[in-house]
């Protein structure tokens, strides 16, 4: 992960596209149990934790926060719920 | 339950196309097939399709849903435990609305038989989320997560009281169709399970899921931190099997008539049976779906091999049939069973 992070942040200094292929621990890998989520940014800029078996495992690198993997960052979707 | 077994255990080996009847009641609801999916192992259906037909099992038992999205807890949300694992998810989903008109009408269009599993932070919570239910329709029952694990709050289990466990089933009955079906979805860290089913079931449930996942927690020896982010998670896997079928057989000896759906580290037919035997009217597959997506259908035809391989002709003969006086039968059998619990390994999740 931190290599991918690395490629990802290098690319974004340079302005070049790239995609990554991310590796989460996972219980099922079909999308059934939630294990394997990570702060992904969608199309409409709300972070949502999205499962890395199905809705990646690859995603653009840019999209990702990947030094906020491992916990919820602040505003993501659905978090409000969890602080209050 | 007076019913003679027509056959000891040597038959074992003759299970051709063994055919026995899997119906199950329970109160209201009645269902084709006693084998369901367990809440949070199966999401809604959807995934699971791809690998078996989900009308074909008796039912979807859904991911708890609550009023609001949910992002979840943080990650690592899993650890590996010896035969089993730890998780706190913490309810990530997409609140009840999203759920009703993307899951839910997915299920109904599908043709599943669908019992939606709510949660809440509050009493008045689940009865927002059951009212919306009620609005909505298409379903066939409720399940109340009253007993999950992954909440912040250990004070917010309220299946670990009788008489908060009983305030929320009371405020989802009060906000439900009075034709639907509601099941209390209980917890085995409790002093008294039978307190908690004789309250719940008091206060309207049609019955009790048994069990939840047990509290539990691991600490990463290369960190030296607790493995989870959540800190402390849920215990599920064949290491719960016993706890969960103790659960069903305390409930079962002290609420004869109580519809029970029993779940726990079940991987076969044979662990279904256990459950069956012990008191509960029908089973839910969870954990073991992690390591075979197709194990709810696979496991029905085993049960039905197992109960036909005993003389069953129905599943429903065979309910509650361990709380029988011991007879010469079953202690003939005792051999054949010992050797049988040898033989399956549990090979659990690969990464
Ligand atoms: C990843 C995961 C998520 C779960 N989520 C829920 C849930 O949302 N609601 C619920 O009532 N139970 C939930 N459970 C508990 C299961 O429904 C079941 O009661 C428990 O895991 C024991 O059965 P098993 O050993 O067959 O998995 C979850 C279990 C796992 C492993
Ligand atoms: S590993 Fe289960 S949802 Fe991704």
């Amino acid at each position: 992960m931190p290599m991918l992070a690395s490629v990802a942040a290098e690319s974004m200094a340079r302005k070049v596209f790239s995609q990554c292929s991310v590796e989460e621990s996972m219980a099922c890998g079909i999308g059934v149990c939630m294990t394997c989520v990570l702060p992904v940014i969608g199309e409409d800029g709300i972070t949502r934790m999205l499962r890395s078996c199905v809705d990646g495992p690859i995603f653009r690198g840019d999209r990702v926060r990947w030094s906020e993997i491992g916990t919820v960052p602040e505003g993501t979707w659905g978090s409000e719920a969890l602080r209050s | 339950m007076t019913r003679k077994i027509v056959s000891s255990g040597n038959v074992s080996g003759n299970y051709g196309n063994a055919r026995c009847d899997l119906r199950a009641t329970l109160g209201s609801l009645e269902i084709p097939s006693a084998i369901l999916t367990a809440s949070g192992c199966a999401a809604a259906g959807r995934e699971l399709d791809n690998y078996f037909d989900i009308t074909q099992i008796g039912g979807i038992v859904t991911k708890s849903i609550m009023l609001a999205p949910r992002s979840g807890r943080a990650t690592p949300r899993m650890a590996e435990t010896p035969s089993g694992m730890l998780n706190s998810i913490g309810l990530q989903g997409p609140g009840v609305e999203s759920f009703i008109e993307n899951d839910l009408v997915w299920l109904r269009q599908r043709g599943a038989r669908t019992i939606v599993s709510i949660a809440g932070g509050t009493a008045e919570e689940f009865g927002k989320v059951a009212a919306k239910l009620r609005i909505a329709g298409g379903f066939d029952a409720i399940e109340v997560n009253i007993s999950c694990p992954n909440v912040e709050d250990r004070g917010q289990v309220f299946a670990c009281r009788p008489d908060s466990a009983a305030q929320v089933v009371q405020t989802v009955r009060r906000n439900s169709d009075s034709k639907i079906p509601i099941f209390a979805k209980l917890s085995p860290d409790v002093t008294d399970i039978v307190d908690i089913a004789r309250s719940v079931s008091q206060a309207g449930a049609t019955g009790v899921s048994v069990i939840n996942t047990l509290l539990g927690m691991v600490i990463n020896t290369t960190t030296m931190r607790p493995a989870l982010a959540g800190v402390t998670g849920g215990v599920s896997g064949p290491a719960i099997r016993p706890v969960a079928v103790r659960c069903v057989w305390q409930i079962r000896s002290a609420l004869p008539d109580l519809p029970i759906i029993g779940m726990g580290g079940i991987r076969s037919g044979h662990d279904a049976l256990e459950f069956i035997l012990a008191g509960a009217n029908a089973i839910s597959v969870g954990t073991s779906i992690f390591n075979d997506p197709s194990a709810p259908m696979r496991i029905q035809t085993e049960l039905q091999q197992e109960l036909a391989s005993r003389g069953f002709t129905s599943l429903a003969q065979a309910v509650s049939y361990a709380h029988r006086e011991a007879d010469i039968a079953s202690m003939e059998e005792a051999p054949s069973s010992a050797a049988e619990d040898s033989e399956t390994e549990w090979d659990f999740i690969s990464e």
